[in-house]
């Protein structure tokens, strides 16, 4: 097992450095220039030109990523244009909005989309399970701003329950940050546990048309255990994998989510550092995203050894 | 079971529509606001609203309310009475020889003579119908307020005006106080007292509304802003949000008074030499930057060097200046080689011509300022303390503030910070910022979308601000292409329909407004020199004129950017009427960024889309001039320019620019399609807003009642 993770692991070097060279590849093919950007419309090509070697734009495409590379490799992502912060330290300090809000939708996805998955799957075929369906296909179909919209009129307006917008840290403490993320949350917890809810009330379908569901209901046992431990169990398997595609796609950002409700999250920032076309920053944030995924997929990879015995690496 | 199956659905999809059509309605039935329909946009239309819902003061019976209309003394002392809740006193003999006792106004006036607040003239009358002044306002309320003994220790006035002399000294002490801070209860007029001058029912309205609730300092003062400011260095950028905050932060030798005309900010008075090439400034002492080091000579000469190195318009005067050199301490002297107006171009609000400690600029160097406290220093009433990006900026009160003793008068004059913070936060989603607002989040949020004006006019809590932001315009490359002839130039905007443009484009017509003019309606400058040829709707004169230019059906490349969804819109209606003309047009859609890079290549397109922002001097506009991208080379036109640089008159200022806004829709070297509003809103907890002479908000003299 040791050396599985180890290996998996290693894996990471060549992706981080394949999703680097193409990151760096298409920021450097669009046009666009953050000294511009700086200075704004009205600046002078002089200006321009002496800002851009300023920042070591004016470098040939190739020297620049040999730099990158080599910076990459002693553990430097380099500084971000704007803020002059060091790459890992502006990504750092956006991580608590982001892993926070994740943590809850996921939670909160996970919660509805099995639970509604489960009730579809037994009671197949009757107006529930049509609900749950119709549900389901709302929720995909609906864009995250719309019902981010929704929940902010009706918990944020019409009942002042929640702040419309704002995020506060975990140090000004935490009931402060929960009253923050709940619609957020929500938002993206009811988007995302539509395909959950899918996967689980497939994969429970074809688990419980087994024999040997029919022999445990035989054998007498109650019907809650035969669903919950063994035919749960057997499902499960699908269901972390979407969950785990699910936590991955929340923590490269939720970008819409968190430019509605001001949250100062990856995403946001990922949105910024390309539309002020910061390199370094916008290459760092593809690094740890890419990061992030590989990571995510080991785990679920390992949670499948712990949860089905008959899966072994090694 | 199939019947009951059919009943469940329609009861679910009945509760779907019922609750689908919950979230449709708004709360139509709030008491609404805008109760005057000729206050809107008056500078004391939020003190006129809130004395008027108290009962104190009304309108007419035809709904207006006249705020320019005059007081009569008999009308104050009812307004009095009201406000201090006194009872009427009709005893049976009148003190006034002029006042009978059947007067309409015999129990109010009577009433207000026993409390001591109006006591009538020295030979025996009380004037019922004579219009109140401004002086015997101020003395007025400085008695409702019952302070007659701090009036009495006021000896001489420490506040100064222009015309300070002509104040009558039995008011002075009150006039005095009326312009303190912790009592604001009386408003210059461009700088001037006007004593002897009627007051205004909107000046009476203003000072009883502020005697009654006087200003509270402390508190956090919540704004909700767009985006983040890429740089705070005023000198260098042109963006709207570094350039807002950046002048609470930092200050300009020169700044603009309620006219729009530039008056001395940082110097304390200055000289032109006979031939007007040598200025000399004097500037104030005393003046302490954030870091608690005075101001001098040498940070001022400094910083207009660098501004004069790195702003387009700092590049401009330079070009002209021969030498640029402190005297001693406090004085700076500018030589030039050709007369030039420059006060206009350092009260700029392009590219500001901020002050900055000598030492931040010989550490900088050219580099931008970075969002850092240490370089970040200003001598401005607002201290920059943090940026964090996507979350706020955070400004507080500096509290060794030099201000000037003069009153206020637009920018220039007395500046006091109420709230103890600034907090300025980032909140990208324009329709978040507005319920921000709503719920009380912020106190005042910029750019809010015109659709939710309706809603927001009728919220009692709420007060929206519509303020004149940019022209919408089309640049032509005037270097390589087709429209490097004028009459293809002509031809285009024979063609166009501006008010489907505009419409279409912005649709509340609130929100939009045609003319030709180049230079707003609050300057000096406004003029609607040109008209003829805006707006000409003409297909066939275009028609004729592009066959008289040779047009052959070359595609006209019209860079656009989809991250303006305005400016995008109207290019798609203009197409589709330019193309009934006979142009063959391609539309190139991208990003801002995108856009600023391509537009400096003359080979890669023959129309962009911008707006420019109005600004407070015709020579600031930029599509007049020859480098910026469009490359427009006229002759004439740098002449008018050149003569504008170097006059300081306003009247001749004025016939120059006349002739120059002509040759414009003459030559068109861009095309303006209409004025753009911005709609700002904030709670009517905030006291104290107006509007600039410039399209920018500021929070000084601004403060939250509790």
């Amino acid at each position: 097992m040791r050396q599985y993770l180890i290996k998996r692991i290693l894996a990471l070097v060549p992706v981080l450095l394949i999703v680097g060279f193409v990151g760096f590849l298409l920021l450097n093919l669009i046009p666009g220039d953050p000294a511009l950007v700086i200075l704004g419309p009205e600046a002078t090509l002089d200006q321009v030109n002496k800002l851009r070697a300023e920042l070591g734009l004016n470098l040939p495409i190739y020297l620049r990523l040999i730099y990158w590379y080599a910076r990459l490799f002693r553990g430097d992502l380099g500084y971000s244009i704007f803020s002059s912060l060091p790459v890992l330290q502006a990504i750092f300090e956006r991580l608590q909005p982001t892993l926070l809000l994740t943590i809850f939708s996921l939670i909160i996805a996970s919660a509805i989309g099995i639970t509604s998955g489960i009730v579809a799957a037994l009671k197949r075929g009757t107006w529930i399970d049509q609900i749950a369906t119709s549900l389901s296909i709302f929720g995909l179909s609906i864009p995250s701003f719309w019902l981010s919209l929704i929940l902010i009129i009706m918990f944020g307006v019409w009942v002042r329950w929640f702040p419309v917008a704002g995020y506060e840290p975990l140090k000004n403490g935490f009931l402060k940050t929960l009253r923050t993320l709940a619609l957020p949350s929500l938002t993206l917890g009811f988007v995302n546990s539509a395909f959950i809810s899918r996967v689980t009330r497939s994969s429970m379908l074809e688990v419980m048309s087994q024999d040997y569901i029919k022999v445990a209901r035989a054998k007498g046992l109650s019907y809650r255990k035969v669903i919950l431990k063994h035919a749960l169990r057997n499902a499960i398997l699908p269901i972390i994998t979407v969950m785990g595609l699910t936590l991955g796609n929340l923590v490269s950002g939720a970008v819409v989510v968190e430019t509605i409700f001001a949250l100062p999250g990856i995403g946001q920032l990922a949105l910024s550092s390309i539309l002020r076309r910061d390199y370094p920053l916008t290459q760092g944030i593809l690094l740890f995203t890419a990061t992030v995924f590989v990571l995510v997929n080991l785990l679920v990879d390992i949670l499948y050894a712990f949860l089905d015995p008959r899966i072994k690496y090694g | 079971m199939h019947l009951k199956s059919k009943i469940k659905k329609i009861v679910l999809s009945v509760l779907i529509v019922i609750l689908i059509t919950l979230m449709a309605g708004g709360n139509a039935g709030v008491k609404g606001i805008f109760k005057f329909p000729d206050t809107v946009g008056h500078r004391f239309e939020l003190e006129i609203i809130k004395l008027s819902n108290k009962g104190i003061i009304e309108g007419y019976p035809d709904g207006t309310f006249r705020p320019d209309a005059m007081v009569k003394r008999s009308e104050i002392a009812t307004l009095l009475v009201k406000v201090k809740n006194l009872t009427l006193y009709k005893p049976s003999i009148s003190t006034f020889k002029d006042v009978a006792t059947n007067n309409w106004a015999y129990g109010y006036i009577m009433a207000i003579q026993k409390d001591g607040l109006m006591v009538g003239y020295p030979d025996g009358t009380f004037k019922p119908d004579g219009n109140v002044t401004r002086a015997e306002l101020a003395v007025v309320l400085g008695r409702l307020k019952g302070l007659e003994n701090e009036a009495s220790k006021i000896t001489s006035p420490t506040i100064t005006a222009y015309d300070i002399n002509k104040v009558p000294s039995w008011s002075m002490p009150y006039v005095d106080l009326g312009f303190q801070p912790q009592y604001n209860f009386l408003t210059g007029r461009a700088g001037y007292i006007a004593p002897q001058e009627n007051a205004t029912r909107g000046e009476v309205a203003y000072g009883l509304y502020v005697a009654t609730n006087p200003p509270k300092f402390g508190g956090t003062l919540k704004v909700a802003v767009l985006t983040n400011p890429v740089t705070l260095d005023t000198q260098i950028t042109t963006a709207t949000i570094p350039s807002t905050f950046g002048m609470h932060i930092f200050e300009t030798l020169f700044t603009y008074d309620e006219n729009g005309e530039p008056i001395p900010l940082l110097v304390d008075s200055y000289n032109v030499s006979n031939d007007a090439k040598t200025y000399t400034f004097k500037l104030r002492k005393g003046i302490k930057f954030h870091n608690g080091k005075e101001m001098t000579a040498d940070d001022v000469v400094a910083s207009i060097s660098r501004w004069g190195r790195l702003s387009t318009n700092g590049k401009g005067l330079f070009s002209e200046v021969e030498s640029w050199t402190a005297l001693d301490n406090y004085t700076t002297q500018m030589i030039l080689k050709n007369p030039i107006n420059v006060p206009a171009y350092l009260a700029s609000d392009l590219m500001v011509a901020s002050i900055y400690p000598k030492e931040v600029i010989d550490k900088v160097g050219d580099t931008p300022l970075k969002f850092t406290p240490e370089e970040i220093i200003g001598t401005g009433p607002y201290k920059f303390i943090e940026f964090v990006s996507d979350v706020h900026i955070k400004l507080i009160r500096f509290e060794d503030y030099s201000t000037r003793n003069d009153i206020s008068n637009g920018l220039g004059g007395r500046r006091t910070v109420y709230p103890d913070v600034l907090l300025i936060d980032i909140v990208p989603d324009r329709t978040v910022r507005a319920l921000g607002v709503i719920t009380n989040l912020y106190d005042f949020a910029e750019d809010i979308s015109s659709d939710l004006y309706g809603k927001l006019r009728i919220d009692p809590n709420i007060m929206t601000s519509t303020v004149l932001k940019a022209w919408d315009s089309s640049i032509f490359n005037k270097k390589q292409g087709v429209f490097t002839s004028q009459k293809m130039r002509q031809a285009f905007l024979a063609a166009l329909d501006m008010e489907a443009c505009m419409k279409g484009a912005f649709g509340n017509p609130d929100f939009w407004d045609l003319g030709p003019h180049l230079m707003g309606k609050s300057t000096p400058y406004y003029t609607d020199a040109g008209k003829e040829w805006y707006n000409q709707k003409n297909i066939e004169r275009a028609k004729s004129l592009l066959a008289e230019a040779g047009y052959k059906g070359e595609p006209i490349r019209w860079l656009v950017s989809s991250d303006y969804p305005d400016r995008y819109n109207i290019a798609l209606i203009a197409k589709d009427q330019l193309e009934k003309a006979g142009f063959v047009i391609v539309l190139k859609v991208v990003d801002w960024p995108t856009l600023l890079k391509t537009r400096n290549d003359p080979t890669l397109w023959d129309i962009f889309d911008t707006d420019f922002r109005y600004f407070s001097d015709p020579v600031f506009i930029l599509a007049i001039g020859p480098s910026y991208p469009g490359w427009y080379v006229s002759p004439t036109m740098a002449q008018y320019l050149s003569q504008m640089r170097s006059e300081t008159d306003i009247e001749t200022r004025k016939i120059i620019w006349e002739k120059a806004q002509t040759l414009f829709w003459e030559d068109v070297p861009a095309i303006k399609y209409g004025d753009s509003m911005i709609l700002y809103i904030f709670r009517t907890t905030l006291e104290g807003y107006r509007k600039y002479s410039i399209s920018y908000y500021f929070f000084f003299n601004m403060w939250k009642e509790s």
